[in-house]
């Protein structure tokens, strides 16, 4: 299925050119590795070979340390349990979301887009401390509770259920993201062969329309799973009360000695899980050949009619958003909004004081303009960097390719804490280039670091989407391999880059724990400046400058389906033309 | 050096006089801290106010981020601070003995009594903060507010502490608690089994205490009466059997840049001046001529109990261990 239609290729070129095309090639992959070398090995080997250092000598006593103390053990195992439980529920929320927007007629579909991924626009800080304030012993659903039915709740957020619930109420958006745009852009032929011979539309979904869309799954599972083993803020605020420990909260205590070469060598098995999983993901996904999943015809998606069961479906829809998406944004609203945090909900206590005293602050309004220019640049850099390598590896089958695949990937498994110690030991006085420490680039640079996976995910499986034969059928009609990558190859992976732009977008601009590290006066950050208010016990400050940042999300999420609705339509006007 | 030294405490008096242009400290001072920005930010407007020709870019940070950065920048060979305030001692004993701390013989330094500052005048104590029992006034009535460590655990599950493997002020909590012969490590194992709730960070404790989640916490003072100042139902008290009373050390460092002018800044902190905006704050000042902030007690009427940096840093790890393996 997946045979090289390149010989043919060859012949029709002449020996000369293709010699500069196969250099081109090469010479793409060179520089992307000085890419990848500089933004992301070189920092690593930075924290890697000190984690093999005991006082000035070669040792592996950190790794002893980590390895040999069955602690350790308990906390992988917690952290594998809860992600992998957390990750199924993601899963389950995210696709049925996606198939529910994307392939019934329930209305508001904008309004239900915008609101599915709103839990992405919520600082980390706040998703955990906002369920406790919504689901904790005095907090307002445990108050109301015990009003309505005169005894405790039958949830403690407390435990490694709670953990789990709030992971998975944090990550969906991971899965709804990738799957809803898969299903936008799947090419619906298949389903409709299926439903023109008479098959229903319950057996299409199950056996036609999900393992068309099983790759995109995957994918948002796997950066839904790779964000459950390496977030610190949920369980370390619900699980230490029930001294149940995982990987990050046991790096967090090296990291507290402070003792980094500890931190980095507990990262390391962090690191291995997470590669484990990459390869299980990946042979899941690699087994699956080749899907016409994109194959170019115009697409007109199955649509489901829910008929009476449509006002069904839309209240447990927003019923299910209310509980899980506007409640924690609520809180978070409400703390900025009350005197101070636990404060009773009387008018006297309401006030505008932590905006007005946020927006005084020279640092804070800084920092809003710094991600604001931060999250765009690291993500189109991100983006058509990954989209080469993707493109080297996917449709190329370029040699290396894979494996620079492979290494950018690995950083998103490390903890934000180890990516900032490591851009401070490789910028701070670096042996060759600038000093970026203390200025704006080195958070760019982190960020480009960290975010890496999600342009190479996004971009790797909407290459994988579309099939060879739309570039074999352009070659043989005499196009060149750039004019093919131009008109067919660029506009169908556009979708994918831009999903991934917006995920690095929403992510770096609430970024925390690596921005924390390498901030400086006038390289702030809306993350860090939300921490250090919080942190100097501000909690209604911090609140109001992460209320702030909702609109920017939201802007930016409807522009960007402004953006594919203009796309689809430019496309449906072009196949309607007959020879456009 | 010494020269530079007397230079820096010739201007810092005469500030405002037309000294010889050439010796005037001058530029900017990076000014690495972890005291509450509400704290550092009015003592820095009050600074340069006096010394105009100076410029305090202060870099706040979390203790926990702010050590790692700190340790982060020296592998990496550089060290960016000209002044670091920090609420760890053991952090400015290390530092001191890697050779990072400049000696500064400060014209204040006679006001301050000697355990609060280095005896080779690596550093000085900025603040102290004491650590004791903190509690929400809704749950916990006036007679009700427990006197000793032994009736904070009468409270049980109501009662909480930040952990110390997350919390440097309660990492030497519990150093101090072990080195009490009264109270010793047992404390912590009798707390465990009354059930005393033990949370990530002193933000966790001070939200629940504020919130009624908890009604009596180890608590700070200054962040009690910070909140307590917003509004918020809590209050704190001294224990009689003892409350940890923590310097934060204030230091120029070695490699400074800036060194006079990064000289003149430590000692408008220590100044009767610097310290006076602390007291607003509800700190307790340094300086033996200083009044407390009302409602204190003054530093010789509070039981301070006894820790030994040294021991700590020697028996850090397995102190660590040991509570890890109880909570």
């Amino acid at each position: 299925m997946s045979q090289r239609i390149t010989p043919q290729h060859k012949v029709s070129e002449p020996p000369a050119l293709l010699r500069w095309w196969l250099d081109y090639r090469r010479v793409m992959l060179l520089l992307l590795t000085l890419f990848i070398a500089i933004t992301i090995v070189y920092p690593l080997y930075q924290v890697f070979w000190r984690s093999l250092m005991v006082d000035g000598e070669w040792s592996l006593a950190n790794y002893s340390a980590v390895f040999l103390r069955p602690s350790n053990y308990m906390a992988l195992w917690n952290t594998l349990w809860v992600s992998v439980l957390a990750t199924g529920l993601a899963v389950l929320i995210g696709t049925l979301a996606a198939f529910v927007v994307q392939r019934t007629d329930v209305p508001h579909k904008a309004l239900l887009s915008v609101l599915l991924v709103l839990p992405f626009a919520i600082p980390p800080l706040f998703s955990a401390i906002g369920w406790v304030q919504l689901a904790g012993p005095v907090g307002l659903f445990t108050q109301w509770w015990r009003e309505l039915f005169g005894a405790p709740p039958p949830w403690n957020i407390y435990s490694p259920g709670g953990i789990i619930f709030v992971l998975a109420v944090t990550n969906y958006p991971f899965v709804f993201i990738t799957v809803a745009g898969a299903l936008a852009r799947m090419d619906s032929s298949l389903e409709e062969a299926a439903r023109t011979s008479g098959v229903g539309p319950l057996r299409i979904m199950k056996d036609i329309t999900l393992p068309l869309v099983r790759p995109a799954i995957l994918g948002g599972a796997l950066l839904a799973f790779v964000s459950s083993i390496d977030n610190f803020g949920i369980p370390a605020v619900l699980g230490m009360r029930a001294q149940f420990y995982v990987l990050t909260t046991r790096i967090y205590e090296a990291l507290t000695i402070p003792n980094m070469p500890l931190a980095t060598a507990m990262s390391v098995l962090l690191v291995l899980v997470a590669i484990v999983c990459l390869v299980a993901f990946r042979r899941l996904e690699g087994s699956r050949g080749q899907y016409a999943v994109i194959s170019g015809k115009s697409v007109t998606p199955n649509v489901i009619r829910l008929g009476k069961a449509r006002p069904w479906v839309l209240a447990a829809l927003y019923l299910t958003l209310v509980v899980i998406v506007l409640m924690p944004v609520f809180a978070l609203v409400l703390t900025s909004l009350l005197r101070f945090w636990g404060a009773d909900l009387s008018a006297d206590n309401f006030t505008l004081r932590h905006y007005i005293a946020v927006l005084n602050q020279s640092g804070a309004r800084r920092g809003i303009i710094n991600s604001l220019i931060l999250a765009p640049a690291a993500a189109t850099i991100i983006v058509i960097v990954s989209a080469m390598i993707a493109y080297l590896n996917v449709k190329a089958r370029q040699r290396g390719a894979g494996l620079l695949d492979g290494i950018a990937t690995v950083p998103f498994a490390l903890p934000g804490s180890v990516i900032g110690v490591s851009m401070i030991l490789a910028w701070s006085n670096p042996a060759f280039g600038p000093t970026l420490y203390g200025t704006l680039w080195i958070l760019l640079a982190g960020y480009i670091m960290r975010y890496m996976a999600f342009g190479l995910q996004s971009t790797r499986s909407t290459l994988q989407q579309i099939h060879d034969s739309l570039e074999e059928a352009a070659w043989t009609s005499g196009a060149s391999r750039l004019r093919t990558i131009r008109d067919i190859t660029l506009p169908l992976l556009r979708p994918g880059m831009l999903a991934g732009w917006v995920l690095i977008f929403i992510s770096a601009f609430n970024e925390l724990t690596v921005s924390v590290l390498i901030w400086t006066t006038g390289a702030e950050t809306i993350g860090v400046w939300i921490f250090l208010m919080q942190d100097s016990g501000f909690t209604g400050r911090a609140a109001a400058l992460a209320v702030l940042t909702l609109p920017v999300i939201l802007l930016l999420y409807l522009f960007t389906q402004w953006l594919t609705k203009l796309e689809a339509r430019r496309r449906e006007r072009r196949a309607g033309k007959p020879d456009a | 050096m010494k020269t530079l030294t007397l230079l820096a405490a010739a201007t810092a008096l005469s500030a405002g006089m037309t000294s010889a242009a050439w010796a005037e400290p001058s530029g900017t001072v990076t000014f690495y801290s972890s005291m509450q920005l509400d704290v550092v930010e009015p003592i820095i407007e009050a600074f340069e106010e006096r010394h105009p020709e100076i410029e305090i870019d202060l870099l706040y940070s979390g203790s926990v981020e702010l050590e790692q950065r700190i340790f982060s920048e020296i592998e990496a060979g550089r060290l960016r601070a000209d002044v670091i305030w920090a609420a760890n001692p053991a952090l400015f004993l290390n530092l001191k003995e890697q050779g990072w701390l400049a000696a500064h013989d400060s014209e204040h330094k006679h006001a301050i009594p000697e355990d609060l500052r280095d005896e080779d005048d690596m550093f000085f104590a900025g603040r102290v903060h004491h650590m004791g029992i903190g509690y929400n006034t809704n749950m916990v009535s006036e007679d009700e507010v427990p006197r000793t460590w032994e009736a904070f655990l009468e409270w049980g599950p109501q009662a909480a502490s930040a952990s110390p493997l997350h919390s440097g002020t309660n990492f030497n909590m519990l150093g101090a608690f072990t080195q009490n012969d009264e109270l010793g490590f047992e404390w912590y194992e009798r707390a465990r089994e009354a059930g005393m709730q033990v949370v990530r960070g002193t933000g966790d404790v001070t939200r629940g205490v504020v919130s009624g989640e908890f009604a009596v916490i180890k608590g700070i003072d200054y962040i009690m009466a910070g909140q307590a100042a917003e509004g918020a139902p809590v209050a704190f008290s001294f224990p009689e059997d003892g409350v940890l009373a923590l310097p934060s050390p204030l230091a120029v460092t070695a490699e400074s840049e800036n060194d006079a002018a990064a000289r003149v800044f430590l000692d408008f902190i220590l100044s009767e001046e610097g310290q006076q905006v602390l007291v607003d704050k509800f700190f307790m000042p340094v300086r033996t001529d200083v009044e407390p902030p009302t409602g204190l007690p003054s530093g010789d009427a509070i039981n301070a109990l006894e820790i030994d940096y040294d021991w700590m840093a020697e028996n850090g790890d397995e102190l660590r261990e040991r509570f890890s393996e109880l909570y």
